[in-house]
C-alpha cells in the first residue's frame, strides 16, 4: 500500500518534469538572462566580452524623458481603448443576450477582426488612409487621417475594431452564466431595466468585467505591431510605445542592455500592481 | 578458351572496380555555401547571377551557392541575432554602408584577399571607389558592395519644361517667391538649383499658393519616424553644405546649417507644399502621390525611376520624369551601397571569398545590371544605359556627387535621432532650433 502511494508520488513528479524542463528554457533562463544583460553594456559590437555596468543601463533608462513619454502613451493608449472596448463589448453583449434569429452567424462575423494579425491590420489601414489612393481618403472627400492631429485617435479606433469582440466574447459569456430567476424576481418586485442593469447583471458580471479590463489593458498596453506598421512611433515619439521603445533600443539601436533594464522596470512596476489585481479577481470569481 | 573468358571477365570486372574506385576519388563534391539577401529586387537580380554561376562556373571553381533570403521585417535584427551567436550557418552576411560598422566584428576583412589573388575581369578595383570606401571600417574592406543606391531629387520634366517657358507661370512663380521667400526668383534646371529654387518651385506648384497648379503639393517629403528617411534628411544637410561632424570630428547638428535644413521640412509642411501626412510617408507613398499627379518633385530613392517612368505602373507620368542631384549649395546624392560580407565564423571562408571574387567581375555584374540590380562597375552602367537611362545617371552621380556619412557602429543610431526630429518637426512638434539642441545632445550622448 505505502509503496503504491510512493510509486504515485514519484510519477507526479516524472509527469511534471517535461513541463518543468520547458519552463525553465523558455521562461526561466531568459529572464535570468535578461537581469543578467541588464547588468552589463551589452551591444551587438561587444556581446561576448560585454563589461560590467552596474546600475547604469538602469540609470539612463531612468533619466530618458523618451522612456517616461513611451510609458505615459501606453497608459494612455491602453486605458482609453480598454474602456471603450469594455462598454461597447457590453453593450453589444446585452443586446445579444437575447434570442434572436441569425445569432450565431452575426455573432461569428462579428468576432472575425480577432483573427487578423494586428500588424496585416496596421497594413491595411496604412492603405486604406493613404492620402494619394485610400478607400478611405476618397470616400472621405480627401480627408486625410494619418496626419498629427488625428494620428492617436486613429490607432485608437483601429484598436478599438479589432479588440471589442474579444471584450464581448468574455462579457457574453458572463451574461449567460447569470441566473433568470433573479430578472423574474425583479420583474414581480416591479424593478425597472436601468435598475435590472445596475442592481443585477453588473454586479453579476463584475468579474468577468475584471478579467476583461485586466485582459485588454495589458495587451494594449504592449501594443506593437500595428502602431509600428502605421506611425513608426511617430511623429516624432508621439506615439512610442514601451514596446516600440524597447524594440527600437535593443534591434535599431542594438543596445541590449538599456532594453533588457527598460523590459525589467516595467516588469518590477506592473508585478505588485498586477498580483493584487489577479488575486481580487480571482476572489471576485470564487464568490 | 574457357580460361581465356575468365581472364577477360576478371580484366572486365578489374577495370570496372578501378574505374569507380578512381571516379569517386577525382570527382570532388562541390562545397556549398549559403548567403543571407536582402529580400526584393536585389534578391530578384542577384539569383539570376547565382543561377549563372552554379550552372557555368561552379564546376571549375567547386564552390556551389545558395542564397538565403530572411524576411524584410526585421531583416538586421535577425541578422544581428546569427552574429551575436556566432554562427556559421551562413558563409556570407548581406550588409549595407550604414550598418557594415555594427557588422564589421563579424565580418572578415577582405583586403588581403584580393590584394593577393587576381582575378580575371574583376576585383575590387573594378568596384567604383565611392562603393568601396563606404564599406570600408577604419581602412579595412569589411563588405563587397554589389548595389549602389543613391538619393536624388526626381521632378516632373513637363511642368518644369512649362515653367522655364511660360511667362505667365514665369511671373506667377515671381511673385510666389517675392511673397514667400522674400526675393523674386526666375525659374532655373533642377540641375541648377539650390533649396531656394526647390522651395519655391513646390510652393509654385502647390494649390494653397498657386490655385491654377496642376498638382496639389509641389513635393512629398518622407518624414516618418523609420530611420531611413534619416539618411534623405541628411543629404539634404550635406547639400546645404553641413555635415554630421566637424573638422575635429565632433558632432555638428547644432549649427545654423542643420536648423536650415531641418527649416526646410518644417517650411515646407506648414505652408502645406508637401501634405501633412507626410509624417506617415516611407518610400512607397510619395511614389503613390508622384504617379498619381498629386506632386511635382520627390527627394527619393533613384530605383523609384524605373517604376515612375514605367508605362505599365504609371501610366499618368511616366513620360514625364525628370532625375537631377539634391538641391544645394553642393550637389549631393546619399549613396548607400549594399552587399554582402562573409562571416567570421564560416567555415567555408575560402569558398565564400571564391564566390566573391566572381562577383567582381564585370560578367557577374552585368547579369546583376541586366536583372534589375544597379552594379557600382562603371563600365556595366556605361554599357546599359541605352537600356535603361537611369544607369548612366548613376554612373555620373555616383562619380560626382555620392557620399554617405558614417559614425562607426553607431551609423543606424543617429540616424533613428534624425529620422526622430525630423518627423517631430515636419509634424510641427517641435521647432527646428529646439531640435538641433536636442540632435546635438543625444548625437553626443550616443558616441560617448
Amino acid at each position: 500500500m505505502q509503496q503504491g502511494i510512493s510509486l504515485e508520488h514519484k510519477m507526479k513528479y516524472i509527469l511534471l518534469l517535461p513541463l518543468a524542463v520547458m519552463l525553465l528554457l523558455l521562461i526561466t533562463f531568459p529572464t535570468i538572462y535578461s537581469w543578467y544583460l541588464s547588468f552589463h553594456r551589452a551591444v551587438l559590437a561587444n556581446y561576448f566580452e560585454m563589461p560590467f555596468a552596474g546600475l547604469e543601463n538602469y540609470l539612463r533608462v531612468l533619466t530618458d524623458s523618451d522612456f517616461w513619454h513611451s510609458v505615459w502613451f501606453s497608459i494612455y493608449y491602453a486605458t482609453i481603448v480598454s474602456l471603450i472596448e469594455l462598454f461597447l463589448g457590453f453593450s453589444i453583449a446585452l443586446f445579444f443576450n437575447r434570442k434572436m434569429p441569425g445569432k450565431t452567424l452575426i455573432i461569428s462575423l462579428f468576432l472575425l477582426p480577432m483573427m487578423v494579425s494586428p500588424a496585416l491590420l496596421g497594413v491595411m489601414f496604412r492603405l486604406l488612409l493613404n492620402d494619394s489612393v485610400g478607400l478611405f481618403t476618397y470616400l472621405l472627400g480627401g480627408v486625410s487621417f494619418l496626419t498629427s492631429e488625428y494620428l492617436i485617435p486613429v490607432l485608437i479606433v483601429i484598436d478599438v475594431l479589432q479588440w471589442t469582440p474579444f471584450a464581448f466574447l468574455i462579457l457574453y459569456s458572463g451574461l449567460q452564466t447569470v441566473p433568470v430567476e433573479l430578472y423574474e424576481a425583479a420583474a414581480i418586485d416591479g424593478a425597472s431595466p436601468s435598475q435590472n442593469l445596475f442592481y443585477i447583471t453588473v454586479p453579476a458580471v463584475a468579474p468577468f468585467l475584471v478579467i476583461a479590463a485586466l485582459l485588454r489593458w495589458l495587451d494594449s498596453f504592449k501594443v506593437f505591431d500595428m502602431v509600428f506598421v502605421l506611425t513608426g512611433g511617430g511623429p516624432g515619439i508621439m506615439t512610442t510605445s514601451l514596446s516600440i521603445y524597447i524594440y527600437k533600443m535593443a534591434f535599431q539601436t542594438g543596445d541590449f542592455g538599456r532594453a533588457t533594464a527598460a523590459s525589467i522596470l516595467v516588469l518590477l512596476a506592473f508585478s505588485m500592481p498586477l498580483v493584487a489585481f489577479v488575486r481580487r479577481a480571482r476572489r471576485g470569481i470564487n464568490a | 578458351m574457357k580460361l581465356a573468358r575468365v581472364v577477360l571477365m576478371a580484366c572486365v570486372v578489374l577495370s570496372l572496380l578501378v574505374a569507380v574506385v578512381f571516379g569517386t576519388a577525382g570527382a570532388t563534391k562541390p562545397v556549398t555555401i549559403s548567403m543571407v539577401y536582402w529580400p526584393g529586387p536585389e534578391a530578384e537580380a542577384m539569383e539570376k547571377v547565382v543561377k549563372y554561376y552554379n550552372e557555368k562556373i561552379s564546376p571549375k571553381s567547386g564552390v556551389k551557392v545558395e542564397m538565403v533570403l530572411f524576411g524584410r521585417e526585421g531583416f538586421f535584427e535577425k541578422e544581428a541575432t546569427m552574429m551575436a551567436a556566432r554562427s556559421s550557418d551562413v558563409d556570407l552576411y548581406f550588409t549595407c554602408s550604414y550598418i557594415v560598422g555594427q557588422h564589421a566584428p563579424y565580418l572578415e576583412t577582405l583586403n588581403d584577399y584580393f590584394a593577393k589573388t587576381k582575378i580575371e575581369g574583376g576585383g575590387l578595383e573594378n568596384i567604383l571607389p565611392v562603393c568601396v570606401d563606404a564599406m570600408t571600417v577604419d581602412g579595412q574592406v569589411k563588405g563587397l558592395t554589389l548595389d549602389a543606391s543613391i538619393n536624388l531629387l526626381l521632378y516632373r520634366k513637363d511642368l518644369i519644361n512649362r515653367l522655364l517657358t511660360d511667362k505667365e507661370w514665369q511671373a506667377k512663380y515671381q511673385e510666389i517667391s517675392k511673397r514667400e521667400l522674400g526675393k523674386a526668383l526666375t525659374p532655373k534646371q533642377p540641375t541648377e538649383w539650390n533649396w531656394d529654387d526647390f522651395m519655391a518651385t513646390a510652393l509654385f506648384l502647390s494649390k494653397a499658393h498657386n490655385p491654377d497648379s496642376p498638382t496639389e503639393y509641389g513635393t512629398a517629403l518622407q518624414a516618418k519616424n523609420m530611420w531611413p528617411n534619416g539618411k534623405v534628411w541628411s543629404a539634404v544637410l550635406r547639400s546645404m553644405g553641413g555635415s554630421w561632424f566637424d573638422d575635429k570630428g565632433k558632432p555638428a547638428f547644432n549649427s545654423p546649417k542643420a536648423i536650415a535644413a531641418l527649416k526646410l521640412y518644417a517650411d515646407l509642411v506648414k505652408k502645406d507644399a508637401s501634405p501633412k501626412a507626410c509624417i506617415n510617408y516611407e518610400y512607397t507613398e510619395p511614389n503613390e502621390a508622384f504617379k498619381s499627379g498629386r506632386v511635382a518633385l520627390l527627394l527619393q530613392w533613384g530605383v523609384a525611376y524605373n517604376e515612375l517612368s514605367n508605362k505599365e505602373v504609371s501610366p499618368l507620368v511616366w513620360d514625364k520624369v525628370g532625375i537631377a542631384p539634391h538641391p544645394g549649395e553642393r550637389h549631393v546624392v546619399w549613396l548607400t551601397s549594399m552587399g554582402v560580407g562573409v562571416n567570421k565564423f564560416s567555415k567555408n571562408k575560402e569558398a565564400a571569398l571564391k564566390w566573391l571574387g566572381f562577383l567582381t567581375t564585370t560578367e557577374a555584374m552585368k547579369i546583376y545590371g541586366e536583372s534589375g540590380g544597379v552594379p557600382p562597375v562603371a563600365e556595366v552602367l556605361t554599357g546599359l544605359s541605352a537600356k535603361n537611362p537611369y544607369f548612366g545617371y548613376a554612373k555620373d552621380y555616383l562619380a560626382k556627387y555620392a557620399f554617405s556619412e558614417k559614425a562607426k557602429d553607431k551609423t543606424v543610431d543617429v540616424l533613428r535621432v534624425l529620422a526622430k526630429y525630423v518627423s517631430a518637426v515636419s509634424g510641427g512638434q517641435i521647432d527646428p532650433e529646439t531640435a538641433a539642441g536636442r540632435i546635438q545632445k543625444e548625437v553626443e550622448d550616443l558616441l560617448k
